[in-house]
């Protein structure tokens, strides 16, 4: 445990180094959030209800949904690709250190990083904006929001470690990443809560992982959730995870089975 | 003449090159373009889905609202198509490569920005510029003074857009802490996507007025709608010649502050 609380202190350091980067990369969060914040709120200056969402439910899913974006989708994971191809990961291969348990790690310091900050800015959004808002104060809620978390956390690392693994047999892996960014930009929920959608596509998206990324734990934080769809949703993410985390171990098998590392 | 020519020659073989690069990884090079695709549609389709239901979006009808979202689609491509060399900078600061750039007898600043243009991007060029054309058909835009003066404005979105990526420039030599910087630029800019109308005030001044997001993305399309005043036209020609007056000073400062890691 001490080797993996050195890599967290280690990872957590490297990401304070760059000031000014730090500081661009927290900006760039809340633009990102006011792009979306202002949509929905400029729609609700003539409406009382849109798409079933009123002004509070829907200003509270944005901001829940960017509170869920910064403690999932904060990965660091993509390094696992240059690593590879530079030939770097042997390092890891020959030391006494889980090759998972190394980027999940410095994944938590990123997030862990993540969280401390985003909370911060949406509490400033709020205090200068004063948004109309849910604030749930049920335990059982918030405690199944807090499980849709740690389920998410799981599946987008598991997916995008997947992907970062095809470095072994794939010179430039960016484009599949630049796609999976896309995709969870445009059916993750980010930008608009996926029921939005026509009944059919939106049923038909909530079997595939990526409304589970963002959707499904801001829906839980409203509490608007019935328990069939509670059900239907944490059995579905469960699912997703367990077959992401089994595709994983399985490329990362693979990979290592052929993988050479010239020069090194 | 014989400069000019030197530079389109350098230019052109600089940015075959760099396509062929890309073409190097076709696979890669069909997910980028299948991801940008998507991008684009998302909002589309968004934009669609919400004017449906609520017909308006800020005083702007769906048309409209389509119609300030492929404006910004254009401007945002074009300057992606022509700068993208400039993603690809601070490596060359970091290890020494810049040098090579300032012994050169080509313009460095040149050398940084436009030398290493995304081709595949014209890709998406072309049916944007032809779903522009409809819109305006669908808009009964007709008057060829509005047209000029959109195209006129779409030139100065270009202008601070090129300004903007030499500060970014800038920045990265006197820092070296760039990789933010150009992705600010882009989500600075990514709030153009709608009418600057969305936003609330103070934001919506500062977007206009500080930040010229609204000039560059708002402004063209405000201004083939025939709701722009020939006031804020001329502060926006006014404003993108100063910024890159005021950008290209910077450059020339950083240039001397320049210490090379050693090449």
């Amino acid at each position: 445990m001490t080797k993996y609380l050195a890599i967290f202190n280690i990872s957590w350091q490297n990401m304070l180094v760059y000031r000014l980067n730090f500081i661009l990369w927290r900006f760039r969060t809340v633009l990102q959030l006011f792009l979306v914040f202002f949509v929905w709120w400029s729609v609700f200056q003539n409406q009382k209800e849109v798409f079933g969402y009123t002004e509070e439910s829907i200003l509270t899913y944005v901001l829940a949904a960017a509170l869920v974006r910064a403690i999932v989708l904060s990965s660091r994971i993509m390094d696992i690709a240059g690593h590879i191809n530079e030939g770097g990961v042997v390092n890891f291969l020959v030391k006494p250190v889980d090759f998972i348990g190394f980027y999940f790690t410095r994944d938590l310091a990123d997030k862990f990083l993540n969280i401390s900050f985003v909370i911060a800015e949406l509490s400033l959004v709020i205090f200068i904006l004063k948004p109309p808002l849910i604030l749930q104060k049920n335990l059982t809620t918030l405690s199944l929001f807090l499980i849709s978390i740690i389920l998410a956390v799981f599946l987008y690392f598991s997916l995008s470690f997947m992907f970062g693994l095809l470095a072994f047999w794939l010179e430039n892996i960016w484009g599949i990443y630049f796609l999976f960014f896309m995709i969870i930009e445009a059916f993750g929920g980010g930008l608009f809560p996926i029921d939005i959608l026509p009944s059919p596509f939106a049923q038909i998206l909530l079997l595939t992982p990526f409304p589970y990324l963002l959707y499904f734990p801001a829906k839980i934080y409203m509490g608007v959730l019935s328990n069939f769809e509670l059900l239907a949703g944490f059995s579905v993410l469960s699912l997703w995870v367990f077959v992401g985390w089994f595709l994983m171990k399985k490329v990362l098998d693979t990979g290592l089975k052929t993988y050479t590392a010239v020069g090194h | 003449m014989n400069s000019f020519n030197k530079y389109i020659k350098v230019w052109w073989i600089f940015s075959f090159n760099s396509f062929q690069t890309q073409v190097l990884t076709r696979g890669a090079l069909m997910l980028f373009l299948i991801a940008k695709l998507l991008r684009f549609f998302i909002f589309f389709i968004f934009i669609i889905i919400l004017l449906d239901k609520t017909k308006v979006l800020a005083g702007y009808t769906l048309d409209q609202t389509i119609f300030f979202f492929l404006s910004f689609s254009l401007i945002d491509t074009l300057v992606q198509t022509i700068f993208r060399e400039v993603y690809r900078f601070r490596p060359t600061i970091v290890n020494g490569t810049f040098d090579y750039y300032l012994i050169k007898p080509f313009n460095p600043l040149f050398r940084a920005l436009a030398t290493g243009p995304d081709l595949t991007d014209l890709f998406l060029l072309i049916p944007l510029i032809g779903a522009i054309i409809y819109y305006m058909e669908r808009l009964g835009i007709n008057n060829l003074s509005n047209i000029l003066v959109y195209i006129l404005m779409l030139l100065v979105g270009i202008v601070i857009a090129l300004a903007f990526h030499i500060l970014v420039l800038a920045l990265a030599i006197l820092t070296t802490e760039i990789d933010h910087a150009i992705l600010v630029y882009r989500d600075v800019t990514g709030m153009g996507r709608f009418p600057l109308d969305i936003y609330r005030e103070p934001v919506r001044g500062i977007l206009t007025f500080v930040l010229p997001v609204g000039i560059m993305m708002s402004f063209p399309a405000k201004a083939i709608l025939g709701l722009l005043s020939p006031q804020l036209i001329m502060y926006a020609i006014s404003f993108s010649v100063i910024l890159l007056i005021v950008s290209i000073k910077i450059w020339k400062v950083s240039l001397k502050q320049y210490s090379s890691a050693s090449s």
